[in-house]
């Protein structure tokens, strides 16, 4: 034989041996995690990417005294890091062996949530066993949860069905460093409204400079920035969104935001946008030069260190802050202008309502578990009233679970139940069209060296283009939805004799019927009003 | 997976090549259907057909399957075409003959790539006229609504239309058809400039026919006080406002409905 055929014998030799001992490890691979210990208990896990200070402690303690009320069962924790918590999924839920209950990640398809994720929607209309003797011992178990388990995460309106048990809430404020602030502002207490906000950092600014303290007044990134400047602009929009709002119910859909601009309802120049400019590019030169090139790791750094006397962030970072700072830690909402300010009051309904701030952190049950019913019952345990009471107080969390009283220092992150909707921020809702747009624009706005017209200038240049991007995308969507729902409901309409799914057909022909109306709506009007 | 699929796909052709009737695994194949698990439901619908070839149940849901199965192609929503056309030459009449026609319409109205909605119309008004008692025939007429109230048209055709439709959607077979309908009209007459007054009436009439999705019915209680209050119909305002306020106390619209429900003249003494 030739040197060289014999290379290759050997080549694919090697290849089929390493393929056979492939084949034979995936084949006899256990089909999961081991399912039971040594001892013959039944071995639950969980997976989540919260790697917050005090998040696993407070999950540890809650798995230990389930343990201890279920003897057979063993729970473990599997923290995921975030970066890599979507891949992390994908292929455990591909490979068939992932954990018994999973944080839902915000993006995850209809078609995942159905092949992969027990629906809950029977469980979550009864009881929670683990509230028997409280007054919530008779309720649905969907009626214990502050949102009724509305939001995103948990219901998916789609498929009609519940899916994600959450375990918090999360709200927006404004921290500050109590030691940096006395020695800055001495016994100035926190803002109230937009102007003495302003003032103080103006003066905080000031006596750092002068007393060559090394200290920002407002700390800013790429991801705190935003979330701050959005309440203000949120706040100039108010009035506008009521009155695009085609549909009559006071608050403007991403339709009526986008067909409304098509149909000339409002335009780039509108008093409300040009005040809405104006204040976001006062707030951001609140925050420190080339915030917007720094990550919310570097804000929480300088805020922590010491070196920023402010930071606006969740109430997911509260635990973080109170395990990392060595000093006092403030709290305040955001001063967004009233209805008396000269400038911006115009514009303002008043402070906006957070009566409709939904869930997070929602478990989910895996379909191929082999530990069902031990899954949702620990799920039940967590958000019990006394469940979620003891999350909440071991991890600095708000709760979810309505009746809980949250600790004192969680009180400033409850959601504000009075007051108006909230405007579209800057982004103009959402699209990505708008939001690359924006986002490319809007150095002019925050820079010391930009101004209001010229981010003007070139965000009215391609708002139309985006505009009509972002609805034939979201037609695009609506479209996809619609035709999987036909499917739905066609298999619903087939088992309707046999099982009982009536009312569900009707529900889901209102949603699709719903979401065609939406997207004929879009279709014509693109039709209609060509591009300029 | 691969290997549990072949098995499962073995294990139906053998079940059912003797004689294991086919219901429980139709069953199967339409939950797989109604769960979205679409190639799943293709697999067993396939091996159903393929068992007992003359079975139209097992066709029609491998039909379907076929509209939505990925990669989503023009070759097999047309596949999927070909074989409801085959049904529906066989029988027109029968429920399933009546089901594969309405999707049809579908198939040409959301399923290809790129949808046709004319041709659907017709497919959509023989549901209507051949079998009007049938509650696909109040689908199919929300569905022919949307394509004729959104097209380009002359005003007076538009108005035409949606009064043509208006009085047909008190008539519809099936409740949950009566109360998309009119929400479909009542939305179109306030995007398409058709008038306050004949809104309000329609989404009165869905609240009274029943609108399940709860955000729907939150955005319909506050319509009806915004259109009511306009149109200087306060008690009709004063009661939407009411309900809205009651069952939806956790709305960010919370604060704004309760000025405006107090801002409305007060109730006529008797």
């Amino acid at each position: 034989m030739k040197r060289e055929n014999l290379t290759t014998a050997i080549g694919l030799g090697l290849l089929a041996a390493f393929f056979l001992l492939a084949a034979a490890r995936v084949l006899t691979r256990p089909s999961g995690a081991e399912t039971s210990d040594a001892d013959g208990r039944i071995v639950l896990r969980f997976a989540h990417w919260q790697l917050e200070s005090g998040l696993r402690d407070a999950l540890d303690e809650l798995a230990r005294e389930y343990e201890a009320l279920h003897p057979h069962v063993r729970i473990e924790q599997v923290p995921v890091p975030n970066r890599t918590y979507a891949q992390w999924l994908q292929t455990r839920l591909i490979g068939d062996n992932a954990t018994d209950i999973i944080q839902l990640p915000r993006a995850l398809e209809d078609e995942t949530l159905a092949r992969h994720f027990l629906p809950l929607t029977t469980e979550v209309e009864l009881p929670n066993p683990y509230n028997a003797g409280t007054e919530f011992a008779d309720l649905p178990w969907r009626e214990t949860f502050v949102d009724g388990l509305g939001g995103a995460f948990s219901y998916r309106p789609t498929l009609l069905e519940y899916y994600g048990i959450p375990m918090s809430m999360f709200t927006i404020r404004i921290y500050y460093n109590r030691d940096l602030w006395r020695r800055l502002l001495g016994d100035a207490p926190p803002p109230t409204d937009y102007e003495n906000f302003r003032a103080l950092c103006a003066e905080a600014a000031a006596v750092a400079a002068r007393e060559g303290i090394q200290a920002i007044p407002l700390v800013g990134s790429y991801d705190n920035g935003p979330i701050l400047i959005t309440r203000f602009v949120g706040s100039q929009t108010q009035h506008l969104a009521a009155t695009i709002s085609r549909s009559r119910t006071l608050v403007a859909t991403q339709a009526d935001i986008n067909l409304g601009y098509l149909r000339g309802e409002w335009s780039i120049n509108d008093p409300a946008l040009d005040a809405a400019f104006s204040l976001a590019r006062e707030v951001s030169l609140l925050m420190q030069p080339g915030y917007s090139q720094l990550r919310h790791e570097d804000a929480t750094f300088h805020f922590t260190q010491g070196r920023a006397l402010m930071v606006t962030s969740g109430s997911w970072d509260a635990p973080v802050f109170r395990a990392l700072c060595d000093f006092g830690l403030g709290v305040f909402d955001i001063p967004i202008p009233g209805a008396e300010h000269p400038r911006y009051g115009p514009q303002v309904l008043g402070p906006a309502s957070e009566a409709d701030t939904s869930t997070g952190m929602a478990f989910a049950v895996t379909l191929r578990t082999p530990h069902r019913a031990e899954a949702v019952d620990f799920l039940r345990f967590l958000t019990s009233h006394a469940g979620n009471s003891a999350f909440s107080r071991r991890s600095g969390w708000l709760p979810s679970v309505v009746g809980v009283t949250p600790t004192e220092e969680l009180a400033p992150f409850l959601p504000r139940i009075e007051g108006h909707p909230a405007g579209f921020g800057l982004f103009f809702g959402n699209g990505s069209a708008i939001t690359q747009l924006v986002s490319r624009a809007n150095s002019l706005l925050i820079s010391h060296s930009g101004s209001v017209e010229e981010y003007r200038r070139v965000v009215g240049a391609g708002i139309d283009a985006a505009f009509r991007h972002d609805l034939g995308r979201s037609s695009r969507n609506q479209l996809m939805n619609i035709s999987r729902q036909d499917l739905l409901l066609a298999g619903r309409l087939a088992l309707a004799e046999s099982e009982p799914h009536a009312e569900r057909i009707s529900a889901l022909s209102e949603s699709q019927n719903q979401q065609e109306s939406l997207r004929a709506w879009i279709e014509f009007e693109l039709a209609r009003h060509p591009a300029r | 997976m691969l290997i549990l699929r072949l098995l499962l796909f073995t294990f139906l052709h053998v079940a059912l090549a003797h004689g294991a009737g086919p219901a429980p695994v139709l069953t199967d194949a339409w939950r797989a259907l109604a769960e979205g698990l679409f190639s799943d439901a293709n697999e067993l619908f396939s091996a159903a057909r393929a068992a007992h070839p003359g079975d139209r149940a097992a066709q029609l849901g491998e039909a379907l399957s076929l509209l939505q199965l990925q990669p989503h192609t023009n070759s097999r929503v047309q596949r999927g075409v070909n074989m409801l056309e085959a049904l529906l030459a066989e029988d027109t009449a029968d429920e399933i003959g009546v089901r594969a026609r309405y999707f049809r319409a579908r198939a040409e109205h959301v399923h290809r790539l790129s949808p046709t909605p004319l041709a659907a119309a017709s497919h959509y008004e023989r549901v209507i006229s051949e079998h009007p008692a049938h509650p696909l025939a109040g689908q199919a007429t929300v569905k022919l609504a949307l394509i004729r109230l959104y097209r380009m048209q002359t005003p007076v055709e538009l108005a035409f239309e949606f009064s043509g439709f208006t009085e047909r959607a008190s008539t519809l077979p099936s409740a949950a058809a009566r109360r998309d309908l009119h929400l479909i009209l009542g939305e179109a007459a306030l995007r398409l400039d058709l008038g306050e007054a004949a809104a309000l009436d329609h989404f009165l009439a869905a609240l009274d026919v029943g609108i399940e999705l709860r955000p729907m019915r939150a955005d319909t209680l506050v319509r009806v006080g915004e259109l009511a209050a306009e149109l200087s119909r306060p008690d009709i305002a004063r009661a939407h406002y009411a309900a809205f306020m009651e069952e939806f106390p956790r709305d960010p619209r919370f604060l704004a409905v309760s000025e405006r429900h107090a801002a409305l003249p007060s109730p006529a003494t008797p």
